[in-house]
């Protein structure tokens, strides 16, 4: 409860350090106005990305610079704006608090709290658009950031610094497989923990606070962010999100901490960037999105990288994710993001509608630099892991015919078949490191080829508590060693045998 | 008026004042002087028949007819100038038109024009002080010209171009109204 002495002090204090001095400035005058563009005459030493302000108090960016009349995007209701407005220059460009006074709260796309727990206390704010790191702040990424989810960790892992996208039609699991990703931070130890920031564009409110939720419950908010712009928003705002949780993760990272930003999703960017280009007169090209489309993207996603350790060694990984169209991966938008990050994700409808989820497609889902982060433990059983899978899909084909085969690829299908039921895991039941490299060992290793299909789940479970049980040592040293020595190895297929013995 | 009008205005005024590439003179100012009184004249005096002029529905042959029976003494190319507005269907634009062709000739004498509003009459010699010192922010000759504004309360309030100087006591209180609740 405030008192009305303190409001009076404050009052006070500000009055005494006012300075009447005369404003100047530069002024226009509003032309037209409609669909949150406004023309503006005058303000000819605007500059391109400048902040206005407009007589009721509403800012506005500008985005067009032209002969005698700047355009903008209002940044809020234009209800109030009417033709023969002043504009005045305020000679900054956008920017937004950041800080460790965000953790946990969110925020709208000029970093705004949102959520109803009070004033964000930040003391620093940052410009939204910057120049991307340059080669020599850089190093490669070479730590893993892990999603808790087997079919990722093993097969595409991720590595700290790195842009990853995730990309498939709608309902396959893509925002899931984000929320995983966060949720499983919570096993890193806090110093090392990334900081995640979900970037909501142009979804329902319902599923944001959905979101929200889900990270309460989960005890993730703690070391969450998000930045939401609803659909219910001006196309100005989706816009700017991305770039406003990118500079609030640049914070971090600057800062030699880790971050994670998930930008949910740029094809809802692109569409908000499309409307306000055409309604800015900007000339359409392919699919009617203008022609600075790509860079749109790319400035965006160069920011996601890992420093070098002079330069404090802290991280930026990037996920974004693009909504396919029918499983149109050749699309304007999704090529170009495909071009720009250093992988994919690809998840496809028809594995998440056979049960298979989540419905990644190992097959044609990369990942170009995770490699390095992964550790060598994982590395040791995940190329066998891939080489099964894709001859399982080889001669997966034949099995729908029923023909005759031979044994041996009898026993890759049956393999397969365990390997791919192996892979499915629950939606926010992240696993550690060490449990998905004991779990996928015993696949590859041909110890669940006598394990019924439909009993792998059970088997996965089961086997995870009878180890935390009876051989907590072997998870010990596999998290801390990261490594599957000949001599864990063989302690740990005899915890197979032993175990299976009892199932 | 959209952004579209006012270049289109721009356009038409520089082709009827044709002073692109002129070197500086008086007597080229004052005929493109002159040349802007006529527009700002025939303003005031067509209000009488500006709804035919303007009329869509009217042909052009009609709104010609019109135009020179009303013989408003134009002299040089601005008879023909309006006939040609008329015909292409611009002259709603002759206002916007009238505005470009001043600034386009207090550019081409390096004259800016600024306004200045107060609550009370500034005398002459603060004017010339006045224009003296916005002479020196810019450098470049300044005309300015002085209105009333009953909401100012004291102090002063200066326009020149895009550029601003809110030396009143208004804008003081609205600063401070911001600072006070940011």
């Amino acid at each position: 409860m405030i008192r009305p002495e303190e409001i009076t002090d404050i009052i006070k204090t500000r009055i005494e350090k006012f300075v009447p001095d005369a404003e100047t400035g530069e002024m226009g005058q509003v032309l037209q106005v409609g669909n949150g563009i406004a023309r503006i005459y005058g303000l000819k030493n605007a500059l391109m990305g400048e902040l206005v302000e407009f007589e009721s108090g509403v800012f506005g960016m500008i985005l067009n610079l032209e002969y005698q009349n700047v355009g903008c995007v209002i940044m809020g209701s234009d209800a109030k704006i009417k033709e023969g407005d002043k504009v005045k220059r305020t000679n900054r460009v956008l920017d937004v608090p950041v800080g460790p006074q965000l953790i946990g709260r969110v925020v709208d796309a000029l970093g705004r709290p949102i959520d109803g727990k009070g004033q964000i206390e930040s003391q620093k704010r940052r410009p939204i658009e910057v120049i991307a790191p340059g080669v020599v702040e850089r190093e490669p990424v070479r730590e893993s950031l892990n999603t808790g989810l087997k079919a990722i960790d093993a097969m595409i892992p991720i590595g700290r610094g790195q842009r990853e996208l995730i990309i498939g039609d709608r309902q396959t699991g893509k925002t899931a497989v984000a929320i995983d990703a966060i949720l499983n931070q919570k096993k890193e130890p806090a110093q090392t923990r990334p900081i995640c920031i979900y970037v909501a564009i142009g979804q329902k409110e319902s599923t944001v606070a959905r979101i929200v939720k889900i990270l309460e419950d989960n005890g993730a908010l703690e070391y969450s962010i998000i930045v939401s712009a609803t659909a219910s928003e001006p196309a100005s705002l989706l816009y700017l999100a991305p770039y406003t949780a990118c500079a609030i993760g640049e914070e971090f990272l600057w800062q030699g901490k880790h971050a994670l930003v998930v930008y949910d999703d740029l094809s809802k960017h692109a569409q908000a960037y499309r409307q306000m280009s055409l309604l800015l007169r900007r000339p359409p090209g392919r699919e009617a999105y203008p022609g600075d489309v790509f860079y749109l993207h790319s400035r965006l996603l160069e920011r996601a990288c890992k420093l070098s350790q002079k330069n404090g060694g802290g991280s930026l990984t990037a996920l974004p994710i693009i909504e396919t169209q029918a499983n149109d991966v050749t699309a304007y938008i999704p090529t170009n993001v495909i071009s720009i990050t250093d992988g994919q994700i690809y998840l496809e409808s028809n594995l998440f509608h056979s049960g298979i989820r989540p419905a990644v497609n190992a097959g044609i889902s990369v990942s170009r630099v995770g490699g390095a982060a992964q550790i060598k433990a994982m590395r040791q059983v995940a190329g066998q892991l891939r080489l099964d899978l894709a001859q399982y899909n080889e001669l997966a084909a034949f099995a729908q015919f029923g023909s005759d085969l031979d044994k041996s690829s009898r026993q890759q299908i049956l393999r397969g078949e365990r390997l791919v039921e192996l892979l499915k895991q629950d939606q926010y039941k992240p696993m550690s490191a060490a449990q998905q490299v004991m779990i996928i060992f015993a696949g590859t290793g041909g110890h669940l080829d006598d394990v019924e299909v439909d009993k792998i789940k059970k088997f996965e479970a089961d086997f995870m508590c009878f180890i935390e049980s009876k051989h907590p040592e072997i998870e010990k040293e596999l998290n801390e060693k990261k490594i599957l020595s000949e001599q864990l190895k063989e302690k740990l297929i005899s915890a197979i045998t032993e175990f299976k013995a009892t199932f | 008026m959209n952004s579209s009008d006012r270049i289109l205005a721009v356009r038409y005024a520089r082709a009827y004042l044709n002073l692109d590439g002129l070197d500086y003179s008086v007597e080229t100012e004052k005929a493109a002087r002159e040349q802007s009184a006529q527009l700002i004249r025939l303003k005031k005096e067509i209000k009488s028949i500006e709804k035919f002029l303007l009329h869509p529905a009217l042909p052009f042959d009609g709104k010609i007819e019109i135009f020179r029976k009303a013989a408003f003494g134009l002299s040089g190319n601005c008879p023909k100038f309006i006939e040609l507005l008329l015909k292409e269907n611009r002259f709603y634009l002759l206002g916007i038109i009238i505005e470009e062709s001043e600034r386009i000739i207090d550019l081409y004498a390096g004259i800016v024009k600024a306004s200045a509003y107060s609550k009370t009459k500034i005398d002459k010699a603060e004017i010339e002080k006045l224009e003296k010192v916005l002479s020196g922010i810019i450098d470049k000759k300044v005309a300015l010209s002085q209105s009333i504004d009953e909401f100012i309360i004291g102090g002063i309030r200066i326009k020149m171009d895009d550029l601003f100087i809110d030396a009143s006591l208004n804008g003081r209180i609205n600063k401070l109204r911001k600072e006070i609740l940011n």
